[in-house]
């Protein structure tokens, strides 16, 4: 009976093992507050890193995703009585809820959490954070702050972006294959548009930029074992960010909504 | 004043330091020898607080390394610098900038002075000619002698090497080990080296403490090493079974 418990149990304390060691890392995080100011640079590079360079991926996915979002309210709505131009508050609405958060956050957590995890793996199996360390360097202020600012003040930055493009997609899309011009399209966009759409999906992307941020980070600083243990962290960070990003969204969804 | 006190570490069950103490004078020059997999480098971590012990003392000038703060711990390594086995460079910056990185951290010089230093401290491993260059251009020696360089461009008090000689040719082996020599005689510094050169060992070092299964099963100078009685040890120093 007990070994047929053991293996559960033993997954199940290990689960919260690395939950406290997680959340212990984002407290020592906050606890290097005295070294932020030295390391600011560093998370000026790494906006760079995590923010600009992350713009054509993010444009592109927003884009194709408001262009199809508006094909298929088009297609459901194709023998309904309501005036097509709704399709604009459809779509505009879903991309500032939903679509433009949560596509750009998973398709950035393969980016982002990727680099950073294999990043900071490698740093550790080359022993790299213990040289940052024996030079008296605090390597998660370092190392984790940088990151996890960055990741909080561009993923916002990154959610305006992909709202713009994807209602653009949106509007393209309604006018080249459904017949909706500009001015249609956003009567419907405005009829029914409240800011608070707007500030909602860029609250969604704060959390979830800090969510893959520093997930990644947990990953990749806790790396054990070579190159294979870069290997497994990495893949760690993005199926571990993924998921906080669904359950931080219907988190998000049951409080502010 | 060094003083390991009944440390012990195991890694998932499995023992590798087991109760070892002793105690390594001020200027002090210490070989640590053993067979690979011993936890050479496992001890070696224990004097700067990389690692931390399951249980004991780690004691370095009157402080208590493993119960300090980190705060407190970053300070004793303002005095005390290492050498990674694999030299543990930064990838991500150039050869002086891994000098600066450590400059900027453990002293208080100006921009001019730490420009001098850089320059100072690669001079002695003859590389200040590449400074601007990054990880990926250099051999495996070239790498050893940045992180030699690194180690020594903040005069630590203490300096603790991992292998510094491991993988290098006689030549630069023997460049290496003039350097640590003259590194020892500038100034009272205590040397701790893990090494399986002999050479470091019987030219270098006045002290030898041997690791095996754990255990400290040899502690005392390398003559009485050379003249020893015991199996292992004389199998360890001729190479042979
Ligand atoms: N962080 C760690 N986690 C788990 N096990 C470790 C860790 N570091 C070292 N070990 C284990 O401790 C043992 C001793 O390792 P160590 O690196 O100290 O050996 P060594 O004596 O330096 O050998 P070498 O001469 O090959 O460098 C090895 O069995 C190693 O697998
Ligand atoms: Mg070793």
């Amino acid at each position: 009976m007990y070994s047929l418990l053991k293996y559960p149990l033993k997954k199940i304390i290990s689960l919260f093992e690395e939950f406290g060691k997680f959340i212990m890392l984002i407290v020592n995080v906050f606890r290097s507050y005295s070294s932020w100011p030295v390391y600011f640079s560093n998370s000026i590079d790494q906006m760079i890193i995590i923010g600009t360079k992350s713009i054509p991926i993010v444009i592109l996915t927003s884009f194709f995703t408001g262009m199809v979002s508006s094909v298929q309210a088009g297609y459901q709505m194709e023998s309904s009585i309501t005036p097509k131009w709704i399709i604009g508050s459809l779509v505009g609405e879903t991309m500032l809820l939903e679509l433009a958060p949560v596509i750009t956050s998973l398709v950035l957590a393969g980016r982002i959490g990727a680099t950073i995890a294999a990043e900071l793996g490698t740093m550790r199996v080359t022993e790299q954070i213990d040289a940052l360390e024996s030079l008296s360097l605090d390597p998660i202020a370092y190392l984790v702050f940088p990151r996890v600012l960055a990741g909080f003040i561009m993923f916002p930055v990154l959610i305006i972006i992909a709202d713009v493009f994807g209602i653009s997609g949106g509007v393209f899309a309604a006018a080249t294959s459904l017949d909706i011009d500009t001015y249609q399209f956003m009567k419907g966009f405005k009829t029914w548009f409240k800011p608070w759409d707007a500030w909602y999906g860029i609250i969604k992307g704060l959390s979830f930029g800090m969510a893959i941020t520093s997930i990644s980070c947990f990953y990749g600083f806790y790396t054990k074992g070579g190159a294979a243990g870069v290997g497994k962290s990495t893949t760690s960070s993005v199926v571990v960010s993924c998921v906080a990003i669904m359950l931080l969204d219907y988190i998000l969804a049951a409080l502010l909504l | 004043m060094i003083e390991f006190k009944n440390i012990s570490k195991s890694f998932s069950s499995k023992d590798i330091l087991n109760n070892i103490s002793f105690k390594i004078k001020t200027g002090e020059s210490v070989a640590i020898i053993g067979q690979s997999g011993e936890g050479k480098s496992v001890l070696l971590k224990h004097f700067n607080g990389l690692m931390m012990p399951d249980s004991g003392q780690v004691i370095i000038d009157k402080k208590i390394i493993n119960e300090l703060s980190f705060s407190d711990l970053q300070l004793v390594r303002k005095n005390m610098s290492m050498v990674f086995q694999f030299g543990a460079l930064f990838d991500s910056l150039s050869i002086k900038d891994n000098i600066l990185i450590s400059l900027d951290n453990n002293t208080s010089l100006d921009t001019d002075e730490k420009e001098k230093r850089v320059i100072e401290s690669l001079d002695l491993v003859n590389l200040s000619h590449i400074d601007h260059l990054y990880l990926n251009d250099l051999s495996g020696g070239m790498k050893k002698r940045v992180g030699i360089s690194r180690a020594i461009s903040i005069r630590p008090t203490y300096i603790l090497y991992d292998e510094p000689t491991t993988g290098l040719d006689p030549i630069n082996t023997g460049k290496i080990i003039k350097l640590m020599q003259s590194i020892k005689n500038s100034k009272k510094i205590t040397s701790i080296i893990v090494t399986h050169e002999m050479k470091i060992v019987n030219e270098f070092v006045s002290r030898v403490i041997m690791l095996k299964n754990g255990n400290i099963i040899f502690d005392g100078s390398p003559k009485d090493l050379n003249s020893s009685k015991d199996k292992y040890i004389k199998s360890f120093i001729l190479g042979k079974e």
